[in-house]
Formats: structure tokens, sequence, C-alpha cells
């Protein structure tokens, strides 16, 4: 009798009302109120039609007419593709030769502490700064923008791969030791899972500095790209065909790491919420 | 293998030997400290040995030393005969906390120093089931570590350490972060386990009534420099209910002699 009043008490739910299914949808999209009201407010602005702000904002309105003018006419696509063939391209340069070189070093404290000031050396130069001699030894093409991404998102890899070499703890090393296992056990069954959180941490910054880095070298000298179309489009004052690839890189870039934290959490599920 | 077993059986040899260990530590402040001092100590086959002392009194550090993850500075370490300076087969090691690797469900977990010796396959899967379902984790085998209360966890680490069917059982405090019910009942089915198996058990622990409770023997450590004080027979044998020796008189005269001396040892020292 009271063991079928419990289970009465525990599966007798409140009932979900009509408040509460908006409250629970407002917490899970609360996120999205800033950017509406934020387009909102630009819009506003812009109907005001500021004299000292005409040729600073341009109408949400018109960016969105020049983005479907540009999306209809294909050419949008042309250079979204060129700009994320660079970005892909630097990214794996920079993500492979950063895990080769982090888990060498990250294996060897010795060569930790003997690399590790020149690595914090490379990467406090704002590497930006060096897009035009990057442009010089590699041309206008695609190779200069795909060596710049690279440069650019190689270090905050590399550092996320070393510092989580270092990640496993001194017990865990201990017990695969009385194990009696083999150095390159410890490393695959305990260091690189450690290691997980640290890399992935490192890959979130470089897939954003990737982007960052394709998009100023086409800025710098290029011949597609979206940051050769903005850069094109403001030297002729054409504002809504400035602002509409540059939402387009913002949702190339949301993209990107959203789908970067997703991998990370399926691989590491383990690490619960 | 067998034959020198045999010999050793024969001549009751101990299976654990430690003869003049030293061990120092390089220290910032004064060069170097002494960890140990000189310490004889045989251990037979099958004995459950508590080693008790304080915190700094080297207990931990010689219970490492038998695992092969320390080596004396001077003096010889022996299991079955064999000197060692790192670790050998058959001796298990059971840390402090739980070490479960937690990307790793808790069988995985269980099996992995099979999966170590690369000799993973059914017949394993079924004995760390086994162990599981002893320990009262049947239910919890594909479950994560993070989803166990701590006191499981060191279950599943215990089912981890006896997969592999070790002789001698090395423990460093495995109890000391659980609370004090879930204490008692681990002490209990360790006790048990050891009934059973008589396997050599080496337990190190800071808490008296524990080392009274499930030892045969008590080494009674002092720290600056570590070194034994004296080793007490508890007189008590694996035929010997866990729950009936706590309410023997010798149990209750052991506690109180030791907690004497430790009492005594602080006072006369600060």
């Amino acid at each position: 009798m009271s063991a079928q009043s419990d289970d009465a008490f525990l599966d007798n739910e409140p009932p979900v009302t009509f408040g509460r299914r908006v409250l629970d949808l407002l917490d899970r999209y609360i996120g999205a109120i800033p950017l509406i009201v934020g387009f909102g407010l630009w819009e506003l602005i812009a109907w005001l039609d500021l004299q000292s702000l005409r040729y600073v904002i341009p109408a949400p309105s018109d960016v969105m007419l020049s983005l479907w003018d540009d999306i209809k006419s294909g050419e949008l696509f042309e250079h979204v593709q060129i700009t994320l063939s660079e970005v892909f391209l630097g990214l794996i340069i920079a993500v492979v030769s950063a895990l080769v070189i982090g888990l060498i070093i990250g294996r060897s404290h010795f060569l930790e502490r003997m690399f590790y000031p020149i690595i914090v050396f490379f990467q406090a130069i704002p590497k930006v700064a060096l897009a035009p001699l990057w442009l010089i030894a590699f041309g206008f093409g695609i190779a200069s923008k795909v060596a710049i991404s690279a440069m650019v998102c190689f270090f905050p890899m590399l550092v996320g791969v070393i510092v989580g070499m270092s990640a496993m703890r001194r017990e865990e090393a201990e017990l695969m030791k009385t194990l009696r296992a083999t150095q390159w056990q410890i490393f695959t069954k305990v260091q690189l899972p450690r290691a997980l959180p640290s890399i992935f941490g490192g890959l979130e910054v470089a897939v954003l500095f990737a982007l960052i880095g394709a998009v100023v070298g086409e800025f710098v000298g290029a011949r597609g790209g979206l940051g050769y179309l903005i850069s094109f489009r403001s030297s002729r004052l054409d504002l809504p065909g400035v602002f509409g690839p540059l939402i387009v890189l913002s949702i190339i870039g949301l993209i990107l790491d959203l789908g970067t934290k997703g991998l990370g959490k399926r691989l590491m599920s383990w690490q619960g919420e | 293998m067998t034959t020198l077993r045999h010999g050793l059986a024969d001549s009751r040899q101990a299976v654990i030997e430690i003869n003049g260990v030293w061990k120092r530590f390089a220290s910032r402040q004064a060069g170097y400290l002494l960890a140990l001092k000189d310490i004889n100590l045989d251990i037979p086959r099958g004995e459950f040995l508590a080693l008790l002392g304080a915190s700094g009194c080297g207990k931990t550090t010689l219970l490492r030393m038998l695992a092969g993850l320390e080596t004396a500075s001077r003096g010889r370490v022996a299991i079955k005969g064999e000197p060692i300076d790192s670790p050998v087969e058959g001796v298990s090691f059971v840390f402090q906390s739980s070490v479960l690797l937690p990307w790793r469900t808790i069988l995985s977990n269980v099996l992995l120093p099979i999966e170590v010796q690369g000799r993973l396959g059914p017949e394993w899967t079924e004995k760390a089931k086994g162990l599981l379902a002893i320990s009262g984790l049947a239910g919890f085998a594909e479950h994560y570590p993070r989803e166990l209360s701590g006191g499981m966890r060191q279950r599943a680490a215990i089912c981890r350490a006896l997969v592999t069917d070790p002789d001698i059982l090395l423990m460093d405090e495995p109890f000391g972060a659980l609370d004090a019910m879930t204490r008692d009942v681990m002490n209990e089915e360790l006790y048990g386990l050891w009934q059973k198996s008589r396997k050599t058990v080496v337990f190190v622990t800071h808490d008296i009534s524990e080392a009274v409770r499930l030892a045969t023997r008590i080494v009674v450590m002092s720290p600056r420099p570590g070194r034994i004080d004296r080793i007490i027979e508890t007189g008590f044998t694996a035929s010997d209910a866990y729950i009936e020796r706590s309410r023997t008189t010798r149990f209750t005269d052991l506690v109180a002699e030791l907690r004497q001396m430790f009492v005594g040892r602080t006072g006369a020292e600060t």
C-alpha cells in the first residue's frame, strides 16, 4: 500500500502549462534575443537616416536585398568556396603539424622546457602583420592565403596539444606503471584521452583564427574570396554589398565553431555535463 | 618458477623480504630528507600485514617500494626471492583514490590490466563481470566512473586489482577517503576476500582500529626519520570472523595499547 502510494507520488508530475512552455522556450533560445533586438535597433537607426551615419551603417533590409542578389547571381557562392578552401587547407596543415610537433614535444619534459619559450615568443608575434611578406612569397593565388591561415592558427593549436600532454595525472601514470604498461600503451590509453579536452580547446581557437587569417590575407591581396569581395566593395562605398559577405563570414564562423564543439562533445561524452 | 615456489613454501621463506632498506629524498631546504631508516621486515605468504603510523612516517614510501614505484637508496627489497626495482607480475596496487579512467566504463576499467597484457578475451570479460557481481556492482558494468559513489568506485578499483589474480595485494589507505560506515563495510569485504583467498595483503593505514580489525601483524612506524617502532602480533588468524574480532578483549586491549603509544609519543614530541 505504502509502496504504491510512493510510486504514485513520484509519478505524479506537475501539469505542463502554456506559460511554462513559453518560459522553457525563452530559456532555450535566450541567446537569440539580443540578436533580434540588435537587428531591430539597427534597422531603426537606418530608417532615421542620420546624415552622419549614412556611409557607416546601411539598413539591414538593404543588406538583405544585396545579399539576395549575390546569392541569385552565384557570385557569393564562388567567393565562399574560395575562402572555405583557404580555411580548410590552412587548418589541415596547421592541425596536422601542430599535432605531430606537439605530441613529440609533449612526450618529453626536456623538449618541452627547451621549446616552450620559443613557441610562446612566436605566438606573441602579431602574425597578420606578416601577411604582405607571405603574399610576396606565395603570390596572389590561394597559396598565400592558405599559408597565412595556417600560420595564424598553428600556435594556439600547438599550445593546446602541449598543455594537454601534461594533463595526465601522476597516479594514472603510476597505475599504468604497476600494470607494467609500455610507453606506447601509457600514451594511447591515458595520455592521449587526457589531452583531448585541451587539444579541442586549441582547435576551437584555431578554427576561428584560420578564418580570420584567410580573410586578412584576402584583404592584402587576392583575386577572390569573401575578404576580397568586402575590400573591393568598400573601396566603391557599396555598404550593403560589404555587410552581406560580412554576415556570411559570421555564419561560417558560427558553424565551424559549433561543429568543432559538437565533435569534441561526442569524443568526450564521458565528461558529462 | 613452479619449483621455486615449491621450494619457498617448503622453507617457509617470506614472500616479501626487506633487508636494511634506507630511502632518502632530495629536499629543497635540507639537501636530503631521510624517509626510511634501516627497515628490516619479512612478510610470510598469506599474511595480512598493516603498516600503521602517522603521516610522514614513510609507510607509503615503503609500500610503494614493494610495488616497484620507488627504489631503495640502500638495502634490498625482494619479492619471491627476486630483488626488485620495478613493478613485478603477481603484485597489485590499490591507491588511496580509485584512479579509474573516466572515459572507460567500469567493466573496461576492470579489464585494463588484462588489456595491457594483451590477453583480452571472453573468458576475462566473464571473470571481470564475476568480480563486479561479487562486489555488488553487477548492474554498473557499462556505467562510467562519474556515475558511481566513492565507495563503489573503490570497489571497482579493487576488482581491477584482483582481475589478474595476484598473490600479493598492496593497499595504500584504500578506504581513507570513504565515510566511516562505507569503510566498515569495505573492511569486512576485504577481510572476507583475504579469508577465502589467503592472498598476502600489505595494508597502509593511519587508523588504529582498522589495523587491529584486519591485520594478523601490525608494523608500527614512527616519523623523522621513518623507522619501524614495534611489530605487534594481533594473535588473530583467518579463522576469526570479522565482527567477532572486535568483540574480544584482545581487540580493545590492542587498540588501547596502540593509542597510548601514539598519544604518548605525540605528547613528548610537541
